[in-house]
């Protein structure tokens, strides 16, 4: 039976599966062999069973039956798998660990909301009820996050291991993909109200026994019966790193510093991490001492990050993990990027089809999966995902001139409003690293106003312009939220307009004497990116760093389109851009070269 | 546990009856499932031979308890079963000499499942197997067994919960793997 896969890498996974699959083709002697097997069994069985009890029910039930069950001892034992001991205890996933503290944790006071500047404007409001523990590691990153997965759990019971500080420990060493078979957890230890430490353990190769790694200190986030662990460390007794200390602010080149007491050949793996993966890893052969690695990473999606070094030993061929440390730090997101890995595009898009939000394959435009259901009578455009992949933003039309604001988990699952209390929402856009800058465009005693919000600090505000109240096109965030460029129409001519946000005033800038750019979209540095028509076929895709424009590539189209109601994504890189046209053409720009993408979709967006 | 096996059902059962009823849904079973099988216990053991023997493991064991079973998709559930109990490296030990080595089809990329190249499934294959086995089963059950949830769970005899848990964590310690190929 199908499943629908509630992970957009679950398709490409299934589909190595399955193309391995039919490259192994059983011998074809199977059938034969089995049935040897079964005539030698059979045989065994009738010469056990006395002539007199053929044909008699109990017989048979306790007779031939029960002899033929002592000869197949394997029969019970396949079926429950205990032909082994099963090792260490595994790490449980259900109720919360009976260690836990009770009371809540001393540090977590609920700060009350910063209310909107305008009261009129409901935007559901992540609160900064829960304060951050100082360095976050795993697997929270935001207090928005806390409170998405707290809401989650509270509908549906989802995902309960976050309950559990031994499940989320073991979970963290999971997620690090590192050779530690069989995790489980010796003891739980209360540090201090609200912190545990977790010693987990591996099982060791030479005989099997559970042996401590590391010791993971968690605290919960939040509080309450069901604030989450959250990873904020990991130590090992015999592995220091002794740099970068807890939560300095580093830039690639990291160098990590660590020592490691006794050991001869060590195999150490060293990475940098953050909440959107693996950035860097390194590995080198060492003895004890101190050690250093280096690591470089190009682009890092969010400010908070990890370092990992893992001390793995092998023995008689097989590797495990022997001692792990992990720390938190700040990543510089201001460095210039570079991509050592070669530059990468992200590999799905979102896009309209059919009055849908579906996934789609950046590669080649393929259709991944829908993330939206058919509604009669009511469409969907402009599909923004947030930084960290989590959400996808979109307009929903309702009925005459309404449209709305509207969300969906990644994963799939129920749409959520987002702005309740208008209407008449006609273009928006969400930055920050998790999607916490808002913006949109509603039209309030008939003229349209530009609404923003900073739903971590609460801060927002409302732009309108009355004298001479312009129209709202297509907006786009800088990476900081600072600035907010909005195109902008007054006359019959779109311009684009970049305001900061701070004071809502518009800048001066070069930008505003020429007219005729339009779909604005940021770089990670600032620099902002829009396409302005050649002639009717061509287009041009154009940077504009504070000071200068600059042609980045020209995009030839296949039919006339106007550039007014283009859509155009940049990666925080700059690497890449995805360009889509009103008539529904969508392109990918990469290495200065437009790819049309043979798709359906339109409104693309990464 | 031994179950308690209804034999009779008002008459005479002769002690043949079960046998051949066995047989034939061993030869129908086999037919249907073998192949998959002898797929699914080889991404589980990477040994194609060792995978085989498994199999015919559980077919055996499965003919010789389906007195009890006595149904085909109960059959495919214990088959199944007992052939992921089976695969657990340790677990396995050699019965039968492998008197042939099982060839390997030709490296054509399979049409129907996209150009995908072998460099490329390799690379998958292998990062499967660096896995902890209970992600890799759950993995392996889900995206090439198309299994539910609760079928996986029933499966591996762990809760929904757990099946979800060792799901999402087996796909993040895939993800930067399979991010590199789309």
């Amino acid at each position: 039976m199908n499943t629908p896969y509630d992970d957009p890498h679950g398709e490409l996974l299934s589909r190595a599966l399955k193309a391995e699959a039919e490259t192994i083709r059983p011998a074809g002697d199977g059938l034969s062999r089995i049935r040897d097997r079964v005539e030698r069994r059979r045989g065994r069985v009738r010469w056990l069973m006395p002539v007199a009890s053929l044909g008699t029910a109990a017989a048979l039930t306790g007779g031939a039956f029960g002899a033929y069950n002592a000869f197949s001892g394997d029969d019970q034992a396949l079926r429950t798998g205990r032909l082994a001991h099963t090792g260490p205890a595994q790490h449980s996933s259900a109720a919360p660990s009976a260690t836990q503290p009770t009371t809540p944790s001393a540090s977590t006071t609920a700060p009350s909301t910063a209310r909107s500047t305008d009261p009129a404007t409901a935007v559901a409001t992540r609160k900064g009820e829960a304060a951050a523990p100082a360095t976050p590691v795993w697997p929270f990153h935001s207090a928005a996050y806390v409170a998405m997965w707290q809401q989650a759990y509270a509908d549906s019971g989802s995902q309960p291991w976050h309950l559990d500080a031994g499940a989320t420990a073991t979970a963290f060493v999971d997620s690090l993909n590192l050779p530690a078979q069989d995790l489980g957890v010796a003891t739980t230890t209360p540090v201090s109200n609200g912190t545990v430490d977790v010693r987990v353990t591996t099982a060791s190769t030479a005989d099997g026994t559970p042996r401590v790694f590391a010791i993971v200190r968690l605290t919960r986030w939040g509080a309450g019966a069901n604030a989450p662990w959250e990873v904020i460390g990991v130590t090992a007794p015999g592995l220091s790193i002794d740099s970068p200390a807890a939560a300095a602010a580093v830039a690639s080149p990291v160098t990590v510093r660590y020592t490691l007491d006794g050991g001869v050949e060590e195999d150490v793996y060293t990475s940098a991490w953050d909440s959107g993966g693996r950035l860097a890893s390194g590995h080198a052969t060492v003895g004890g001492g101190a050690q250093q690695a280096t690591l470089s990473f190009g682009r890092a999606r969010a400010a908070a990050g990890y370092v990992v070094v893992a001390d793995v030993q092998s023995a008689s061929g097989t590797a495990t993990l022997t001692r792990l440390a992990v720390t938190p730090v700040r990543l510089g997101t201001s460095a210039t990027p570079t991509n050592p890995q070669g530059k990468q595009y992200p590999p799905y898009f979102v896009a309209v089809q059919d009055q849908r939000v579906g996934l789609f394959y950046s590669k080649l435009g393929g259709f991944g999966r829908w993330l939206t259901d058919p509604q009669p009578g009511g469409g969907v455009s402009s599909p923004q995902l947030t930084a960290d992949d989590r959400w996808v933003y979109f307009l929903r039309g309702g009925g005459t001139g309404v449209q709305n604001l509207m969300r969906v988990s990644i994963n799939g699952g129920a749409e959520e409003q987002v702005v309740t209390d208008a209407d008449t929402i006609t273009s928006f856009a969400v930055g920050g690293d998790h999607g916490q800058f808002l913006a949109y465009v509603v039209t309030k005693d008939g003229s349209q106003a530009l609404v923003w919000r900073n739903a971590d600090t609460g801060q927002g505000g409302t732009y309108q312009q009355h004298s001479v109240p312009p129209e709202f096109g297509r907006l786009a965030w800088s990476a900081d939220g600072q600035h907010l460029t909005a195109q902008v129409r007054t006359g019959t001519a779109w311009e684009l307009r970049t305001y900061a946000v701070a004071t809502m005033s518009s800048l001066d800038s070069e930008l505003t004497t020429r007219p005729d750019r339009s779909a604005p979209s940021y770089d990670a540095h600032g620099n902002l990116y829009y396409v302005q028509a050649i002639d009717a076929t061509h287009w041009e895709l154009l940077q504009y760093d504070g000071s200068r424009e600059r042609h980045v590539s020209t995009i030839t189209l296949p039919e006339q389109a106007s550039p007014e109601q283009a859509a155009v994504d940049i990666t925080p890189d700059a690497y890449a851009a995805m360009v889509s046209t009103p008539n529904g053409h969508v392109y990918r720009v990469n290495d200065g070269v437009a790819h049309l993408l043979p798709t359906d979709a339109t409104e693309a967006s990464w | 546990m031994i179950e308690a096996v209804a034999v009779s059902r008002g008459g005479r059962d002769p002690a043949g009856t079960s046998w051949v009823d066995a047989d034939q849904a061993l030869t129908a079973l086999y037919s249907a499932h073998y192949r998959h099988l002898v797929r699914l216990s080889t991404f589980l053991l990477h040994d194609q031979a060792a995978a085989e023997e498994v199999v015919q493991d559980a077919f055996v064991a499965m003919h010789g308890a389906w007195r009890r079973l006595r149904d085909p998709e109960k059959a495919e559930a214990y088959l199944r079963q007992a052939v992921v109990n089976r695969s657990r490296s340790g677990l396995r030990h050699r019965k039968v000499e492998a008197k042939y080595a099982p060839k390997p089809a030709p490296d054509a990329p399979s049409a129907e499942y996209g150009a995908m190249g072998l460099l490329e499934r390799r690379t998958v294959i292998d990062a499967l197997r660096s896995l902890p086995q209970r992600q890799r089963e759950v993995l392996v059950l889900r995206y090439y067994g198309d299994l539910s949830e609760a079928q996986i769970a029933d499966t591996l005899g762990i809760s929904q919960g757990a099946v979800k848990s060792h799901a999402s964590r087996g796909m993040a310690a895939l993800r930067s793997t399979l991010e590199q190929l789309s």
